[in-house]
């Protein structure tokens, strides 16, 4: 069966994202686990922004447009149809309803029956377990919420981890951040989280001498690209750079 | 080429002249003799990069409010880095040659930008 192939096959981390990652001290599962807990059905409905929840939502979303359906089909949704509509029409309510005092967090909290509810009902077809593995050391746990919307857009979690991972490189925001009109929602997403949104705000971060070069050279290499003037060739330069650090720091 | 510049002193540069006892002449004329775009890129690890740096930053940040010919800087930024690899892969060792290259670059350059601007003028007569 296709389908059952496809939810085996394991996630691929592009090299790039492993750059990231490595270069700003963080875990891959770490980044990957926030991305997921910032996934709710409630910011699906919510219009007004919330940092990290508007990101990762929408990285869902353009992720399963990216797929090119004509409709949502909601296969896993098929035997509860009425009883999926009901709930997504509450927790939508909630989502649009204004009263004094209620704060989005609160909001959003309330919308956890209705996504239980849901839950509980539905065919898990695209994200079967609560837990996926990374790879052999490392596993991700897939909230309800995530699930569900896996199973409402009929994606993998994979499709979805990977496509939030396919839109970070360093290289590219170094070079894209100077040009007009760039912009890259996911990115700015990463760079939150590196920056301590939804992580354990108690680490330290120690350099060693050598780290402390690269980032030394890294502030020159930077300036030294303005010279090349081809966009791509500027991308490669700087991606040449965290290659080649990232390797000395992770050998293998 | 010797100009005549005025400059207002901060603080806290002319606190650090006064206690080293600095002429700023002579700290401007320092860093100026360090911004080279051919020197730098002949050898960009060298001691004396930080003039440069400055220069790229400051580019970095202010290029937008600078009218400048775009499409020359494209052209001639590209001979130019094209001939300092080429160089580089060529005789790594060899500064002079590259410093040589890149300056006749940067002189042609220049040329054409000043011919650009004249041209305008005249245009509008």
């Amino acid at each position: 069966m296709v389908m059952r192939q496809k939810k085996n096959e394991p996630i691929i981390i592009p090299m790039e994202f492993k750059v990231a990652c490595s270069l700003y001290k963080m875990d891959v599962a770490e980044v990957l686990q926030v991305f997921i807990d910032h996934v709710k059905v409630y910011d699906i409905f919510n219009k007004t922004y919330h940092e990290g929840f508007s990101e990762a939502c929408h990285c869902l979303i353009f992720c399963y447009r990216k797929k090119k359906k004509s409709r949502i089909l909601s296969t896993g949704m098929r035997k509860c149809r009425e009883l999926f509509l009901r709930n997504m029409g509450q927790i939508e309510l909630l989502a649009n309803m204004k009263r004094r005092g209620w704060k989005t967090t609160t909001k959003r909290s309330y919308t956890r029956c209705f996504v239980e509810n849901i839950f509980n009902a539905m065919e898990r077809l695209h994200a079967p377990s609560d837990i996926i593995y990374l790879d052999e050391y490392s596993t991700l746990k897939l909230s309800k919420d995530f699930c569900m919307l896996c199973e409402v857009y009929d994606c993998y979690p994979k499709e979805f981890l990977e496509y939030f991972m396919g839109y970070i490189s360093v290289a590219d925001a170094d070079v894209g951040y100077g040009l007009k009109g760039y912009s890259n929602f996911v990115h700015t997403f990463f760079l939150k989280i590196a920056n301590g949104l939804g992580r354990n705000p108690h680490i330290r971060i120690e350099l060693t001498d050598w780290e402390i070069d690269f980032y030394d050279r890294l502030e020159e290499l930077r300036l030294e690209v303005y010279i090349i003037r081809d966009i791509q060739r500027k991308v490669e330069t700087l991606r040449d750079f965290y290659r080649t650090h990232y390797q000395t720091m992770n050998p293998n | 080429m010797e100009t005549t510049i005025h400059l207002t002193l901060s603080e806290d540069f002319e606190t650090l002249c006064s206690i080293y006892q600095i002429k700023p002449e002579y700290f401007v004329q320092q860093f100026i003799n360090q911004v080279s775009l051919p020197e730098y890129y002949s050898s960009p690890s060298n001691s004396n990069r930080w003039g440069t740096l400055f220069f790229l930053q400051f580019l970095e940040v202010e290029l937008s409010h600078y009218d400048v010919n775009r499409e020359l800087e494209e052209h001639y930024l590209d001979t130019f880095d094209q001939a300092m690899q080429y160089n580089y892969d060529a005789n790594p060792a060899s500064c002079e040659t590259s410093l040589t290259i890149g300056r006749n670059i940067m002189r042609q350059w220049l040329k054409i930008v000043l011919a650009e601007r004249a041209k305008y003028i005249t245009d509008s007569l």
